[in-house]
Formats: structure tokens, C-alpha cells, sequence
């Protein structure tokens, strides 16, 4: 049975996410489709994680099954994922996603529950885990625009940041905002420097936008300036109060629930944080370098590139500063010069956030330029996971072997690439054993078993006979 | 504006039709570039799935034909005569019927290029019955032949597209397009819906084909090092044109056009432990329906020069932002405003209220030289000369840009050509240029 917390979870344990004995099985009118055998990983905080294998591995059913965001068919069977302390797979035991005749009573029974574990999902969704997606195109809304996208993030989950900086804005001393103006004039400013500048003033909100304004790329150091002296604003005292109340409650206060929705009084209320979500937004943007973001922000997805979109997805997926985010084949449908720019801008957002990326491609020269780890999918197994220098140069697993030798190098012509003779197999009835027994060159008898994960060195385990001491 | 016409004139449907005769005899020609430069469409047009809207492609047209229609201008008698002979796009029924036989072409999407309703049987038999195949029963063995061949058995005949796997699928596809021995296939990104096992065997699989049955093939990728493997040959295109062209080891191991140096820098190695200096290219691809004048690349391009084609709107942009951050805002917003006003191509005026003497103009222009090796401000390399002229209203400050050059192609080695204004026409002094805008890849006689 699984259990509501986890025994030996302290608070300050190392990891960020564990996923252990994790399966998945899809439920379809020809069969169960094994999808995800006994996956178990863990990320740590500020780590990027890398998922590799071939279509159908089950590399983005493992990742979304994170969010909980496992497509109707598939149920959870086993394993736990254990996030913070919260074990996201809990309920399993009663699963409801299968809607039959014979299931809606118990469905109905549950449904409490469900909620109450969709609530609790809603939480971690975007907030403290948010994903990237492969196509851009269509995981944006076409119907809605740029800004109004990005904001919703941050209305959804950050409303207390919202009115944090509105009230910081108007909370701040004149003669603060000149310290700092100053200070950029005059030298380059370090962000030690306005932590210190603006730590004498105790206002929440404050040094982001300071630091924001800073750190923008897109405007001349003497626009900086001037931002930075125009940030003072007052706040209509009407206002004042239900601002506090978000900030304090971390939602629209119930006294303001009402009165925020009428059209004449939303200004007031719910139209000031509106507002300061699209100035987040905009903020985001060009921390992902987005060119010409005021017109973005109106415009709609099409009209940007697939880059842009990318970049937009980016934008949302950090707008609510979550502890982990998933990249499903971010870079995948882009060209490589445009692949090489997100890269970039991944690693830029690795060094400057802290966050930990679950990254999930095909492509190993991806793999290799972003990720710390990186684990080795096949047929729904994890079949290797090592740190990135070993995987590439010490790779134990003859599946991963054949992966790399299979890869085109670009810096040489060969004669043959190396091959993986057969083809996946069909994980609707998979082979005993370890799932890559039909197409191993090395295959022996033991091999009808499956292999538990066997360590080579620290953090580096292959599920492979081979390799039994 | 039509798709063709993105590929611009005459030369360039001219520079595959003689790569296509050159790789007539078992040559592999790589076309490399990224969505939307035109590369898929040249493809079609070397296969007139597409009618340009100017310029030919000739198919097995003799080396002397070739040398001759050189000489010749354009129109006149024996030329056309040549056109009518030779040109795909001026070919009768008959000998359009030899040339559909003598092409195929392989798709990207193998998911969309099989008829869902027919058997991996009928898919493969098609080409041989619409060409009237004879004897007829042999088509049959024929068609398990080229499976087995493909690397699928006797058990894929009766089944349908949807139950085979990509990898299965392409094999079928590349199988189909076997089936009238064609001397050459066009492979349209034919690995890039594929795993990269799969791939392998794939790409490993043509290349059999090749030294096996003799085949070309023009191979269309936005995968360099796939390109690398498989290509004897190779082109890059940016935006429609044709940046870069040679064998494929020259072109990779000294690339010389500033994109194709990006391009080759941009993939990503699998190997964690190479750091490599990375040129990261700013912006997108231009919109082909304006195109940036002279060379398409300068307005993304690290190493641009002031001829390489910038146009006014360009350099009043880098011209307003040098001047905000100088010491010159009123002017900077002139810029901006309806003051400014361009006069040709080259030469565009700001007037100002404020007025400006002759140390004030001097100032701007060490600005602008000062500035001008910031890669956002490159537009800045063009300008020639300020001047201003003083009036009772203010001044007017004229700015003068370089006559921009179009690149045309220079030979680097025997067999390596650049089109760019870093390699000026004739500074290596190697390899001959002819009209068609590249030095001539040596003609194989054609067999008709």
C-alpha cells in the first residue's frame, strides 16, 4: 500500500524529485501496451537530467506522468514520484481514469478524493513544476494573445508577487530608487550591490524589479536610468487594502471577490494586477531575449516564428520561478541555429535561476551540450543512467553502445554507421526478461530475466547481465 | 509571390541541372540549409514536380550541347533548339514519360507518402504498372526482389502502411522509388522523420544502393552531419540562394561563407567534454517575400562588410541608437520621425532643429566609427560620408552609404566555391568562373 508520506523523506534530503518503480500501462481495445516498466531516477536540485530513446520509449509518458498529466488510457499500476515530500502518484490504488459502466459507482465514491488531489495537483502544476513542450505551436492558445498567455501564468499562481511589486512601487522612497540610479550611472552594478542597496529598505518585490530593469539587454544604459527613477508609483488608496489582502492571503481576499468583477470597480482591483502581470511578462520576455516584446505582447502565436514560440513557451514555463521544470524536445522541431540560441538561452537560465530541468530528447549532441546526467531509455526500461562524461565515454548498456554508434559524427565521413539490427519491440507484448533481448548481440541465457540496476561506479547504473559482479 | 520564384533566377535551377549530370554517374549531391531556404523546392524543381518561373534544368544533355548553349545567348535559334532537346521543362509527352522512369523522388514524411488503402505490394508495383511494365507477370517477384532488397521480407506484402513502423515505411518508400531503376532519386529529407537507429540503417542502406546500382541521388537535409555521410558533393542555401557549393570534405573541413561556418558550429556534438566556441547566428531567417538586398545573409552575418548590402532603414536603425547613447537624442528621434527622409538606395537625410557645426558633425562621425564593429551596429560599416548643411530652421545631415556588391562565386580550391564579399571576385585567382555564377563541375556525356 502506498503511503501518504514517505518514511525516510527528510525535508533537507538532497533530492529535488524521485521517481522510483514506476509503471505505466496503457489500456487500448487490442491490449495493455506495457508503456513504462520499473523506471526509478531522481533529480537534484539545480540539475539537468537528461531522458534519451527512441520514439516510443516512453521518455514523454514518464515525464508527464510527473504532472500527472498521463492521457486517460494510461494508469499509473506501480511506483512512486515523489516530489518535495509529496507523493504524486498516491490515489493509484484507486485509480478513476478508466470511465466504465461498471467503474462509475466507484468513480463517483471517489470523487472527493479526486478533487481533492486535482487541487493539489493544480499547485504543483506551473507553480513549483512547468513544462516545456515540443511543438510551440500547439501548446500555445491561437486564440488568445502573447501577453495575455504569459500573464495568465502568473495570475494563476503568483498573485502575491503581482501585488508585492505593486505595493513595493508604491511603498519605496524616491531618494532609494536615485541611491541605485546612481550607482548604475557610475559604475556596473553587481547584484550584491542592490541586494545591499536595497536590503536597507524591507520591501518584498522591490530588488526584482530593480534587478529586472538591470538586467535588460534590449534598452541603453541611460533608458536604464530612467526606469529605474520612474519605478516610484502611487497607488490609489482605494486600492491599497485589497492589495494587501492578496499579499497576505495569496488570493483575492473574499471580501473583494465580488467588487473585483464588476466591470466599473476592476480597475481598481483586478485590473492593477492585470496590468502588473503584463509587466512581469514583458520582463519574462526579454529575460528569454524576445525582440520588439511590446508587440509581441499584443500579438497572437502565429505570427511569431517557431524560435519565438519556444521562447514564449520558455517565458511561461519560468514566469511562476518553479523548482523544476520538463523539457519535452524543446529543440526538436527547430533548426540548429535556432536549436544552438535555446540552448543557449537553457544554459543561461541554468546558471541565473538555479532550476532543475528534466530534459527530454533524442538527440544525443543535445543531451550532451545541456544535461549533468542522463539517463538511457529502451521499450519502456532505463536501461543506464550515468553522468554525462561517463555515459559518452565509458557507456556500458550494448543498446547505448549501438545509440552512439549509430549517431552520424559530423566531423568525420565513415564508411557504415554502426546499427542496431531489428526493430523496437512491440511493448503491447514485450519480450521477457530485459526488453532489448531480441536485438542485443550479446544475448545469453540470463537475459530471459530482468536485470536489476547493477552499479558500475558512483551514480553510474546499467541494467545489463554483463555487468553482474 | 509564386514558391519558384524564391529561388531566383536562371542560374541557380542551372547549378543543380549540372550537378545532376555531373552525379549522373553514381554521385551523391548534398543540398543543406534550413526550413524555408528553398531547398525542398529546388528538389521539385529539378524533378518538375514545379515549373520555374525563369531559367531551365536539362537532363542528360551532352558535354559539348552544354559547352555550346554556354556560348550562346539567351533566345536565340540554337539555343532553343538546345532548350528543346535537353530542357525538362520543355520536354514532349514521350520524353516526359522517360523522364518520370529515369527520377523518383523520396519523401520526408513517410507517414503521408503511402496510400493508406493499398498494400505494401500495390504501393511498390504502382510505378511499374502507371510505366507500363513488361513482361507483366514479372512484377510480382519483382516487387518481393526490391523488398527483400529494402530489408523487408516476404511477410510485409499483404500488409497496409498504418501496421508498419517509419523505419518499415521509408524501406517501402525508397523500394518504390527503386522499382523502375531510375538513374537518379531526389531523397527529401528522408531520414529526418526517423529514429537515429533507425536512421543509420536507413542511411546505410542508400548507400549500398548507390555503389550497388550506380545511382545519384540529390540528397535534401537540414542534417549537416547526415549531409557529411552521405554527400560527395555538397550545397549550402540560405534564403533561397545558394551560399556555398563543393566537395563535401572541403566544404566541411574549411567552410568559408560566414553561414555555413555558423551552421557547422551550431550542431551539437555528442560529446560532453569538446567545449567548442559556439557562433550564435542573432535573428531568423529573412522573409523570402522581401528579401534583404545585396548578400541575404549580412543582416545576421558576424563578419559583414559595409558592401554587403545594407540598405538605408538598416543604418538609420543602428544610425539612431549610436546617436541616443552619444550625446545626440534630438537627433536620434529625428531619425526615428518623419524628418528623415530616403532618397535613393544609398542616401538617406535627417533634418533637425537644433543646429549643428562642424565639430558637432565630426563627433557623429567618430561615433559612428567608433561603434561600428558592435555586431548590432554593422549596418554602420556601410556608411561612406556625412555631411550636413546648416539652414535658418536647422541642419540637414546627409549620410551616404557603400554601393552594395552582390556576392557572386569564387573559387577556393579546385572544387570549393564561395558566394561571399569576403572572398572578392577573383582574389584567389583560382578556378574560372562562367556566367551561370560557379566554376563548371566537370559534365559526364549524356546516353541519349
Amino acid at each position: 500500500m502506498i503511503q501518504e508520506t514517505e518514511p525516510n523523506h527528510t525535508p533537507g534530503s538532497e533530492e529535488l524529485l524521485r521517481v522510483s518503480g514506476l509503471r505505466i500501462s496503457f489500456v487500448t481495445r487490442s491490449g495493455v501496451i506495457q508503456a513504462i516498466d520499473d523506471v526509478s531516477f531522481e533529480v537534484k536540485p539545480g540539475e539537468t537530467l537528461g531522458l534519451v530513446g527512441e520514439t516510443g520509449c516512453g521518455k514523454t509518458q514518464t515525464a508527464i506522468s510527473i504532472m500527472r498529466l498521463t492521457p486517460e488510457a494510461g494508469i499509473i499500476e506501480k511506483g512512486e514520484i515523489w516530489f518535495r515530500g509529496t507523493n504524486l502518484a498516491k490515489n493509484i490504488d484507486k485509480e478513476f481514469r478508466i470511465v466504465s459502466k461498471k467503474n462509475r459507482k466507484v468513480l463517483k465514491r471517489n470523487k472527493a478524493k479526486l478533487n481533492n488531489l486535482e487541487r493539489e495537483l493544480a499547485d504543483i502544476r506551473g507553480n513549483h513544476i512547468s513544462m516545456v513542450f515540443q511543438e510551440p505551436m500547439t501548446s500555445l492558445n491561437p486564440v488568445r494573445s502573447i501577453g495575455r498567455q504569459v500573464s495568465e501564468v502568473l495570475l494563476t499562481h503568483d498573485l502575491p508577487r503581482l501585488s508585492n511589486r505593486i505595493l513595493a512601487r508604491h511603498a519605496v522612497p524616491p531618494e532609494a530608487l536615485r541611491e541605485v540610479a546612481d550607482a548604475l550611472a557610475h559604475q556596473r552594478v553587481s547584484r550584491e550591490n542592490i541586494r545591499e542597496l536595497v536590503g536597507k529598505y524591507d520591501i518584498p518585490g522591490l530588488e526584482e524589479q530593480i534587478t529586472s530593469v538591470i538586467y535588460r539587454r534590449d534598452i541603453s544604459e541611460g533608458s536604464k536610468i530612467q526606469r529605474i527613477k520612474g519605478l516610484k508609483q502611487e497607488v490609489n488608496s482605494a486600492s491599497l487594502p485589497f492589495l494587501r489582502g492578496v499579499s497576505a492571503q495569496g488570493k483575492i481576499p473574499a471580501a473583494y471577490r465580488f467588487p473585483a468583477r464588476i466591470p466599473i470597480l476592476r480597475a481598481r482591483f483586478l485590473g492593477l494586477l492585470e496590468k502588473e502581470a503584463l509587466a512581469v511578462s514583458s520582463e519574462l520576455l526579454s529575460m528569454v531575449g524576445m525582440p520588439n516584446i511590446s508587440s509581441v505582447l499584443k500579438g497572437y502565436p502565429h505570427e511569431l516564428s517557431g524560435g519565438m514560440r519556444q521562447r514564449v513557451m520558455i517565458a511561461m514555463a519560468i514566469a511562476a520561478s518553479p523548482e523544476l521544470i520538463i523539457a519535452d524536445e524543446p529543440t526538436s522541431a527547430l533548426d540548429v541555429t535556432i536549436q544552438a540560441q535555446i540552448l543557449q538561452l537553457f544554459r543561461e537560465l541554468k546558471a541565473n535561476l538555479n532550476t532543475s530541468i528534466l530534459f527530454i530528447s533524442h538527440d544525443m549532441g543535445v543531451i550532451a551540450e545541456i544535461c549533468d546526467r542522463v539517463g538511457i531509455m529502451y521499450a519502456g526500461n532505463l536501461v543506464e543512467i550515468a553522468d554525462i562524461v561517463d555515459l559518452f565515454s565509458d557507456p556500458r548498456h550494448p543498446y547505448t553502445k549501438g545509440l552512439l554508434s549509430a549517431i552520424p559524427p559530423s566531423d568525420r565521413k565513415v564508411e557504415t554507421l554502426g546499427l542496431i539490427r531489428g526493430s523496437v519491440p512491440n511493448l503491447m507484448n514485450p519480450p521477457a526478461g530485459c526488453r532489448f533481448n531480441t536485438r542485443c548481440p550479446f544475448v545469453f541465457d540470463k537475459c530471459s530475466q530482468m536485470p536489476p540496476p547493477i552499479p558500475v561506479k558512483e551514480g553510474h547504473y546499467v541494467r545489463c547481465w554483463l555487468y553482474e559482479k | 509571390m509564386k514558391g519558384e520564384k524564391v529561388i531566383g533566377g536562371t542560374r541557380y535551377v542551372h547549378a543543380v541541372d549540372e550537378a545532376q549530370l555531373t552525379i549522373g554517374e553514381n554521385e551523391v549531391v548534398g543540398l543543406v540549409g534550413e526550413s524555408g531556404c528553398g531547398k525542398t523546392t529546388l528538389g521539385r524543381l529539378v524533378l518538375r514536380l514545379m515549373e520555374p518561373s525563369k531559367g531551365t534544368a536539362f537532363f542528360l544533355i551532352p558535354r559539348s550541347s552544354i559547352d555550346r548553349y554556354r556560348t550562346l545567348t539567351a533566345g536565340s535559334k540554337e539555343a532553343r533548339t538546345i532548350e528543346r532537346e535537353y530542357s525538362i521543362y520543355r520536354f514532349d509527352r514521350r520524353k516526359m514519360k522517360e523522364f518520370r522512369k529515369d527520377t523518383q523522388i523520396v519523401f520526408q514524411d513517410p507517414f503521408s507518402s503511402l496510400d493508406p488503402h493499398m498494400t505494401i505490394r500495390a504501393i511498390v508495383a504502382e510505378p511499374m504498372k502507371a510505366h507500363h511494365y513488361r513482361p507483366k507477370d514479372e512484377i510480382d517477384s519483382k516487387v518481393s526482389k526490391l523488398l527483400e532488397e529494402c530489408g523487408l521480407g516476404e511477410q510485409f506484402l499483404e500488409k497496409l502502411p498504418h501496421e508498419l513502423s517509419g523505419g518499415q515505411r521509408q524501406r517501402v518508400a525508397i523500394a518504390r522509388a527503386l522499382a523502375m531503376s531510375p538513374r537518379l532519386i531526389v531523397l527529401d529529407e528522408p531520414t529526418s522523420a526517423l529514429d537515429v537507429s533507425v536512421q543509420a540503417q536507413i542511411l546505410n542502406l542508400l548507400k549500398r544502393f548507390k555503389s550497388e546500382r550506380g545511382l545519384s541521388f540529390l540528397f535534401i537535409s537540414h542534417h549537416l552531419a547526415v549531409v557529411r555521410q552521405m554527400s560527395d558533393e555538397v550545397y549550402v542555401m540560405y534564403a533561397g540562394q545558394i551560399v556555398e557549393k563543393g566537395e563535401t570534405e572541403a566544404v566541411f573541413n574549411s567552410p568559408a561563407h560566414p553561414y555555413t561556418i555558423a551552421l557547422l558550429s551550431a550542431i551539437p556534438v555528442p560529446d560532453p567534454t569538446t567545449k567548442r566556441e559556439k557562433i550564435l547566428l542573432k535573428g531568423e531567417i529573412p522573409d523570402l517575400v522581401r528579401p534583404p538586398g545585396g548578400c541575404r545573409f549580412h543582416p545576421r552575418c558576424p563578419s559583414a562588410l559595409g558592401n554587403c548590402g545594407w540598405s538605408p532603414d538598416e543604418a538609420i536603425g543602428s544610425l539612431s541608437d549610436v546617436l541616443a547613447s552619444s550625446g545626440f537624442p534630438g537627433l536620434s528621434e529625428a531619425l526615428k520621425s518623419r524628418d528623415c527622409r530616403i532618397i535613393d538606395d544609398q542616401t538617406f537625410e535627417v533634418h533637425t532643429s537644433e543646429s549643428l557645426d562642424a565639430s558637432q558633425v565630426e563627433s557623429i562621425k567618430r561615433a559612428v566609427a567608433a561603434k561600428k564593429d558592435n555586431q548590432s551596429n554593422f549596418a554602420l560599416r556601410a556608411v561612406e560620408d556625412i555631411t550636413s548643411q546648416s539652414d535658418t530652421t536647422g541642419a540637414t545631415i546627409r549620410v551616404r552609404l557603400t554601393v552594395p556588391l552582390v556576392p557572386e562565386f569564387t573559387g577556393l580550391g579546385t572544387r570549393h566555391f564561395v558566394a561571399c564579399n569576403l572572398f572578392p571576385r577573383g582574389s584567389t585567382g583560382q578556378g574560372e568562373s562562367n556566367e551561370f555564377g560557379g566554376v563548371e563541375p566537370p559534365v559526364r556525356d549524356g546516353q541519349h
